[in-house]
């Protein structure tokens, strides 16, 4: 017998199969066509299957209990045959029904999972293009699925019920598990991220998210008493109006989601550059100043020592930027160390007094552009949330200026927590737009130190170059994101992908003999692609994502956070003669006051209880009040 | 308010918040196809166990019409 009647029979037995089990292939022609409209993986209908396990359990305990025997349940099919003969249509089907849904389920799962595998390995299909368009086509069909899914208000929490962390909807995933929803472990939050998307790919909308999950994910913790009450620190590093709005935006969102109070550095509120450590305030004071190498290195060395001998003056650091830039003055140093041993300082003053001047202009020069938002009594403990706005923009050198400082007090605050003190602050810093701060800013090194500091950090940018200057920062950014990089659309994610590795495919080569006929022979090969289509990153679109981690990615539809009222009123604004600060928490307000009494509700800002009447009282002391004529 | 009340009006809250209209397409869908069950052939165990199969379909579709308690 030749191959081709061989075959012919397969065909001829298969379809007399189908034929005699109608209902069970129509079940499953009916599951595959909904898999392939829905884009569904062959699991869904195999977990569909499970779920008619109940139906199936009543009717074979019905069909004991009332007949005593399961044999009226076997002799099902043809008593459904006789019904349909006698034009007893719903009968019939009404008795096929409860084995064959779930075994046209099944059949359909493993039916469909066939098509998969051969339209993967690019062997299906009648045209020579046919794998590539069915992929382009289910890619469709799952973006589809996946925003019907996160449609309906209420379906997609921030936070589970077991307290992971939710995304959006799954449109695809590769080496993660297929879910409907994109839930990651909490964990994942307070480890160090990466960010990058173009502008307009849904970039902030996603980031707004995650900072929502780790204010509602720390306070879940600090309510359990595993650690202290979170902080989120975002530095906005574009600047403008457009930063503005998000950062209006990300104050409803993080209020809504327990954040008792949200500054807006340094529209709204100030930091105290002075609170640093006298030693650390000198590292980062000359570091805020572009300084060069090689022979400029001298100048470098001689402005620190000045800076040092202001800071380290026996009459104790600066605490304000008139005060520092006071001591700035051959006369004011010399007078400050004239008084005790201090021979050696005295001659540096005296070798440095031609510097001198020059580092006190450079200094004033600064501060006059850094502006008075590091010049003022606040510090990271006054607020839950901070939003630091710097003009990235339109002033680079300032905002690294600015970014460096920010980020030296956080490193400062958070290193500065009591030593053995059981419930430290959870902290994560957000850097957003990066590539604005990233010449003068090494964040990898914070990366690093962050981690005994239980600080986690976030960057986003919007392209893999505006990660650092230099390609080994770059990937030293992203290989020690350990929290997963969330890849939106841009241009060149090709490094990104690469660092979430390979798989195995099958490639498969097919000889065509004519139009739309293929011979029955071919090869097929083993090769490594990557884990992450390059070329579907590219194509997403806004709001979509590919989330690496562990060597799989994630393709995920994310839902948008719709920022609710304010739950307590927004931080004061600034008062005359002094920066204002956010409106103090129950703890700034101190351990001996009660959070409900009038004195915690004023120092909250929140509108007091009337007054109770002591008119009684003030006439017994004083007298009654003289009558006015009316 | 009796804890029951409280609940009714918790789920109703949740209804009302999110797809009421395809909530109660899927609840006829559910009753339809048990009705037609019961209509073909009576109570007999197929038709019981379709009514099982509509309402576990009904059971675990139905909460993504609900939504829940938190915000998204």
């Amino acid at each position: 017998m030749t191959s081709r009647a061989t075959r012919l029979l397969r065909v001829i037995a298969a379809a007399l199969i189908a034929l005699a089990l109608a209902p069970v292939t129509l079940v499953a022609a009916i599951s595959v066509t909904a898999a392939w409209r829905n884009g569904w993986p062959p699991a869904r209908l195999y977990r569909a299957a499970a779920w008619c396990l109940p139906m199936l359990a009543v009717w074979l305990a019905a069909t004991a209990v009332s007949r005593h025997s399961l044999g009226p349940a076997v002799a099902a099919p043809h008593l459904a045959w006789v019904d349909l003969r006698r034009h007893r249509y719903l009968a019939g089907a009404t008795l096929l029904a409860p084995p064959a849904v779930p075994a046209g389920l099944l059949a359909g799962g493993w039916a469909w999972s066939l098509r998969l595998a051969s339209m993967a390995a690019l062997a299906g299909g009648r045209s020579p293009a046919a794998a590539a368009r069915f992929d382009q086509r289910q890619w469709r069909h799952q973006v589809r699925a996946a925003q019907a899914r996160i449609a309906a208000p209420g379906t997609v929490p921030v936070l589970t019920a077991t307290g992971d962390f939710v995304a959006g909807a799954v449109i695809r995933t590769v080496g993660h598990p297929a879910r409907p929803l994109a839930q990651l472990p909490a964990s994942r939050l307070r480890a160090h991220q990466l960010v990058i998307g173009g502008t307009g790919t849904g970039k902030s909308t996603l980031l707004l998210r995650l900072w929502a999950a780790f204010i509602q994910s720390g306070l879940q913790r600090q309510a359990a008493g595993i650690a202290g009450p979170p902080l989120v620190v975002i530095l906005d590093c574009k600047g403008g109006a457009d930063a503005r709005r998000i950062a209006e935006r990300a104050g409803g969102i993080l209020r809504a989601s327990g954040a008792r109070n949200v500054a807006v550095w340094p529209d709204e509120t100030v930091l105290s550059l002075w609170a640093l450590p006298a030693r650390q305030l000198v590292s980062t004071l000359v570091d805020l100043i572009e300084h060069g190498s090689g022979g400029a290195a001298y100048y470098t060395d001689v402005m620190e020592a000045v800076v040092a001998l202001a800071i380290e003056a026996p009459a104790g650091p600066p605490a304000s930027t008139a005060d520092f830039l006071a001591r700035l003055d051959i006369g004011w140093l010399m007078l400050a160390y004239s008084a005790g041993d201090y021979d050696e300082q005295l001659a540096l003053v005296r070798s440095a007094a031609r510097q001198v001047p020059d580092i006190a202009l450079r200094f004033r020069t600064l501060f006059r552009r850094l502006g008075p938002g590091l010049d003022g009594p606040g510090s990271f403990a006054d607020a839950d949330a901070w939003y630091c706005i710097l003009e990235g923009t339109s002033e680079i050198a300032v905002a690294e200026a600015q970014a460096r400082a920010l980020v030296d007090l956080l490193a400062s605050y958070v290193a500065g927590a009591p030593a053995g003190s059981s419930d430290p602050r959870q902290v994560l810093l957000a850097v957003d737009e990066f590539s604005a701060v990233s010449r003068r800013l090494p964040i990898w090194q914070l990366y690093e130190r962050a981690r005994s500091l239980g600080l986690a950090v976030q960057v986003s940018a919007q392209s893999w170059h505006g990660l650092a200057v230099r390609q080994d920062d770059r990937y030293r950014l992203a290989a020690t994101a350990e929290g997963g990089i969330w890849l939106m659309r841009t241009p060149h994610p090709d490094p990104v992908v690469a660092l979430a590795g390979h798989r195995a495919s099958t490639d498969s080569s097919r000889q065509l003999v004519g139009w739309l006929r293929w011979r029955r022979h071919g090869t097929s090969r083993l090769l490594q692609i990557p884990v992450a289509n390059p070329d579907l990153i590219r194509g997403l679109d806004v709001g979509q994502c590919a989330y690496i981690y562990r060597g799989g990615v994630s393709f995920i539809q994310v839902k948008q956070l719709v920022a609710g009222p304010a739950a307590l009123p927004r931080s004061t604004a600034r008062s005359a003669g002094s920066a204002a600060r956010p409106a103090p928490d129950d703890r700034a307000a101190g351990p001996d006051v009660d959070p409900a009494s009038p004195d915690a509700q004023l120092l909250r800002g929140q509108p007091q209880a009337p007054l109770g009447d002591i008119s009684a009282l003030l006439d017994q002391a004083f007298g009654p009040a003289p009558r006015r004529a009316l | 308010m009796t804890p029951f009340v409280l609940r009714l009006k918790l789920l109703t809250g949740w209804i009302g918040r999110a797809r009421p209209f395809r909530l109660v397409v899927r609840l006829i869908t559910a009753a339809t196809a048990s009705g037609l069950a019961v209509a073909g052939i009576g109570w007999q165990p197929a038709s019981l166990a379709i009514c099982t199969g509509a309402l576990t379909w009904f059971a675990l579709t139905a909460a993504r019409d609900l939504g829940s308690g938190r915000r998204d």
